[in-house]
């Protein structure tokens, strides 16, 4: 209730992790249950997407109005958080390269022949700044030319052919 | 329709497999993620019952790598982007939708990713997902599939948007999925041929320059001949044929130089020439059919980036035609001139010459692209540093005011240390390549000194052949380095090329009608029926608008901003297409009618008020050139702006923009509605465009205005709520549908949005008059 007054006053409203309960619908979405209200769809924007990944989620409802604010999601319990990760994964879909197999600098394009967590996948970004994104020390996010996005968590940790592919890049 | 155009065999058996015949399919779209997130593609087909999934097969163990001819035989097969090792190139039947258990669909856009949802039994539900290059594709499919369970409506149009995402020659990825471009592939020569064939009329003057480069290359291959062969071994050799004749020798070298140096200038001059005028008509073609395309094309691109790509485009072209072509050709003779005549002069010796060819060649290929590579890394780490000054100096107040002195020393050093890295590699990298490659050459020479001088004193060659030998080795080492050049250069042209000629051959206009109506008076009566719009996929803008509007009627536009109202009337006026639906005017589809005849007869006066450069009679004749000097004083005094223009110095004739001249935003307005005024358009539309003008010339203007929609159709949109008095219907918009229509007096009763809308203007208005 303290935390509840003080949210009041500063007019952020966070989700109490034990009243607010997070599922992942049959149907793939994520539904929530306030209280004795019911959400069957819920939709989640993160504050932070690069550094706090999940802390500051919004909860919409389908109108776009603020439900209210995952302070922490690790706050929730587990159930929870499986579908809120679950939601989060589709929103902010970007799968990690864990390996390059070819990357090739041709006619102003990168022509990128990668592993990730998803599975073997070809794109095409622009070269330079627009496809390649540092967006922490060894942290890069790659944009491709119709908007998908790639990540590499850490550079440093991977193979040293994968690296030899970027090293021109970053 | 052909759906089966790019969908792999082995997809349309399943889908027969089924039992659905190619002409039951109403739609077929294909995505590329299944329900755990993974790689797998999927196609989605519908006929008039249900909605079918095939998707990939799984193997039953995952490829290490793809073996070369697999990948050969299955390209054609696999879905661009897919997973080939994870997944066969065969689908099964993995789900099967009934239409009558569906509501309608949807495509959602999330960040990283698109989902098809719809409703079953009151529970939402995610048909399929896909990554974000696939919204157009199932944008469409989801309107024919919403059109399959409504049973009503009109029928989508034509599904377009499915394209090859591969080039199907070299299967590269196409860059830019909306543009089948493959940069490896296009026909480099044909577009070359295409360059040149912009030039007839200049045939007489290439095939001159051409000669005379051919010419006075071959004339440059004369100095070492002359100073070897025929200076040593025979005019200072005794019992040489020309013994003794030093000073003819001298001045047939001097006449060579001469006439080389003549027909060099010869050429220059020609080349300046040519070349110019084929840029000057390159860039009239680009700019001539930049001014065809739609709005659209624009708004998908950043006016200034267009600009700066294509002169810069055009520039490069430029550079290739009047240095690179004559490189190329002054490079090509020079080899093939050298090398024969030192076959000539003794093969043996040329043979050697050769050798270190092989290692020239393996560093400009494999070396110097790795320098061009960190020379572009040092112009970024500089512009970068250049913009970090250039923030914290135009920011200084800021820094001060916050005291972040010591921030912006740390930023500055970070990014200055990277360009010191940078420059330190290229340094590295410079001061062992190029003295490298000295080494090489110089190995060469030493190489033909060796042999050579072994030759010369057994007698088995001269030493003038041995000189020339010489003197040539930098004749043909140099060329053969640049030539590796040319090939980027080359195609980093044509690539240059095949964008401009894009914008030329370019089809993104809107369509022009195929039989156009003419229609010379038109009376202004304007129906809209389920008009649906989008600027982009995706987004909405514009749903389930249905009007009427009678010839002669002043409507009012009104709801929030951002609702739609100046799309609505940029649809009227038809700088965009709608996406379904149709608007008419006198029962004619707009897209059917006459460009001339619309254009003329509908007028807009928008917020923002364009003038050109140019006088104010100019500006205001711009869309009826022919105008009297009488009619643009009736034209302005309607628009009540006669009396400002006749209080500047040049009166009509002022040039606007010159300094000093400059016109208030309410000033241009007034222009803006001459100019509207000026063309006596059936059909007036009137976007805010009184809004930045003070109350008591609103006024005045307003009277003027009331006079002049009198007798024709009139949209008005109008911030102030009070300038929609005189209207005979208003239109509210709010979230891109018209949700109520009435007279100010109804739509007060009805309390409803607009009652809401006018209160709280009322109520600002009273605030701010009793505040001031
Ligand atoms: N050129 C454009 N490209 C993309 N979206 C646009 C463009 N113009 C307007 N929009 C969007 O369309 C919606 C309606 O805009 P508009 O018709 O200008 O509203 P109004 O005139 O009612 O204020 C807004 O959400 C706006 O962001
Ligand atoms: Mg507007």
């Amino acid at each position: 209730m303290e935390v509840e007054g003080l949210s009041a006053l500063t007019n952020i409203n966070y989700l109490d992790p034990n009243e607010a309960v997070f599922a992942t619908t049959e149907g793939g979405l994520l539904s929530l249950q306030l209280g004795d209200k019911y959400y069957g769809k819920v939709d989640l924007y993160q504050a932070f997407p690069f550094s706090l990944e999940y802390q500051y989620i919004s909860v919409r409802d389908e109108k776009g109005e603020e439900i209210g604010i995952i302070r922490d999601l690790t706050e929730f319990p587990p159930q929870s958080q499986k579908a809120i990760r679950t939601e989060l994964s589709w929103r902010y879909y970007a799968p990690r390269i864990t390996r390059v197999l070819d990357l090739k600098d041709e006619f102003g394009h990168l022509y990128w022949d990668v592993e990730t967590d998803h599975g073997f996948r070809k794109f095409v970004t622009r070269a330079r700044e627009e496809g390649i994104n540092p967006i922490a020390d060894w942290r890069l996010l790659i944009i491709d030319m119709t908007g998908n996005r790639y990540e590499i968590e850490d550079y440093r940790r991977l193979d040293a052919k994968s690296l030899r592919f970027l090293e021109p890049y970053i | 329709m052909d759906f089966y155009r790019d969908i792999p065999e082995y997809v349309q058996k399943a889908i027969e497999t089924e039992g659905i015949s190619q002409e039951q399919i109403r739609a077929i779209a294909h995505t590329d993620l299944d329900h755990q997130g993974n790689f797998r593609a999927a196609w989605h087909c519908v006929d008039d019952r249900s909605i079918y999934i095939f998707a990939q097969t799984k193997r039953s163990q995952g490829l290490r790598k793809v073996v070369p001819f697999v990948r050969r035989r299955e390209k054609e097969q696999f879905f661009a982007g897919t997973d080939e090792r994870n997944f066969t190139a065969q689908v099964e039947l993995i789900e099967k939708y009934e239409l009558e258990s569906l509501n309608r669909v949807r495509c959602e856009y999330f960040v990283g990713s698109i989902a098809i949802i719809t409703k079953i039994d009151d529970q939402e539900r995610v048909i399929c997902r896909a990554s974000k290059g696939r919204g157009a594709e199932l944008n469409a499919f989801c309107r024919v599939v919403n059109h399959l369970i409504e049973k009503s409506g009109h029928k989508p149009d034509e599904d377009k948007s499915r394209r090859e995402e591969r080039c199907p020659k070299c299967g590269r990825l196409y860059p830019d999925p909306s543009r089948p471009v493959c940069p490896n592939c296009i026909d480099k020569r044909t577009l070359f041929k295409r360059v040149l064939a912009l030039t007839p009329k200049y045939k007489g003057p290439i095939t001159a320059m051409v000669t005379i480069m051919i010419i006075s290359s071959l004339m440059g291959l004369a100095p070492p001949f002359m100073s070897g062969r025929i200076i040593i071994d025979e005019v200072l050799t005794s019992g040489g044929k020309y013994e003794g004749m030093i000073g003819q020798a001298i001045l047939i070298t001097v006449a060579f130089s001469l006439v080389s140096l003549s027909l060099g200038i010869l050429h220059g001059r020609i080349n300046s020439a040519v070349t110019a005028e084929i840029i000057y008509d390159l860039k009239k073609m680009i700019f001539s059919a930049m001014q065809r395309l739609s709005l659209s094309f624009y708004n998908k691109r950043q006016t200034g980036s267009l600009m700066n790509r294509v002169n810069s485009d055009a520039l490069d072209l430029q550079h290739f035609f009047h240095d690179g072509v004559p490189y190329f050709i002054v490079n090509s003779v020079q080899i093939i001139g050298v090398t024969c005549l030192l076959l000539f002069m003794n093969w043996r010796l040329t043979l050697l010459v050769f050798v270190p060819i092989p290692l020239i060649l393996f560093i400009t290929y494999k070396v110097l692209p790795h320098l061009w590579k960190l020379h572009s890394r040092r112009w970024r780490t500089n512009a970068a540093l250049n913009s970090v000054v250039n923030d914290s100096l135009t920011g200084i107040r800021v820094v001060k005011a916050f005291g972040k002195e010591d921030q912006e020393v740390e930023r500055f050093s970070s990014h200055n240390e990277r360009v010191f890295n940078v420059q330190m590699s290229i340094g590295r990298l410079n001061s062992t390549v190029f003295p490298s490659m000295g080494f090489i050459m110089g190995l060469g020479q030493l190489i033909i000194w060796g042999v050579g001088g072994w030759d010369v004193i057994s007698g088995r060659t001269t030493l003038g052949t041995l000189i020339t030998f010489t003197g040539y080795l930098g004749m043909l080492y140099q060329p053969i380095q640049q030539m590796t050049n040319i090939v980027d250069w080359w195609s980093s042209c044509m690539n240059s090329a095949q964008r401009i000629f894009e914008i030329i051959d370019s089809t993104e206009h809107l369509p022009y009608p195929e039989k156009p109506v003419r229609m010379p008076q038109i009376k202004g009566e304007v129906i809209a029926r389920d008009v649906e719009f989008s600027y982009e996929e995706g987004r909405p803008v514009l749903q389930e608008i249905n009007f009427h509007v009678e010839p002669g009627e002043m409507i009012g536009f009104v709801g929030p901003s951002g609702a739609g109202k100046s799309t609505m009337i940029n649809l009227i006026a038809r700088l965009y297409d709608v996406d379904s639906g149709a608007i008419t005017i006198d029962g004619v589809n707009i897209k059917d009618i006459a460009k001339d005849d619309l254009h003329r007869q509908v007028g807009m006066v928008l917020q923002e008020t364009f003038l050109f450069r140019g006088s104010i009679m100019e500006n205001i004749a711009y869309a009826k050139p022919d105008a009297t000097s009488e009619e643009i004083i009736r034209a302005t005094k309607i628009a009540n702006a006669h009396d400002f223009i006749m209080k500047l110095p040049d009166g009509y004739e002022t040039v606007i923009g010159r300094k000093g001249h400059d016109l208030s935003g309410g000033e241009r307005q007034r222009l803006a509605i001459a100019r509207a005024v000026l063309l006596d358009p059936r059909i007036l539309i009137l976007d805010e465009a009184t809004a930045n003008i003070d109350t008591e010339t609103e006024q005045l203007i307003q009277e003027a205005l009331e006079q002049l929609v009198e007798g024709r159709t009139t949209f008005v949109i109008a911030h102030r709520l009070s300038t929609l008095r005189k209207a005979n219907r208003l239109f509210v918009f709010d979230e891109g549908r018209i949700v109520e229509v009435g007279t100010h007096d109804e739509l007060m009763e009805r309390k409803g949005v607009y009652e809401k809308l006018f209160t709280t203007q009322r109520k600002a208005l009273e605030q701010t008059a009793v505040g001031g």
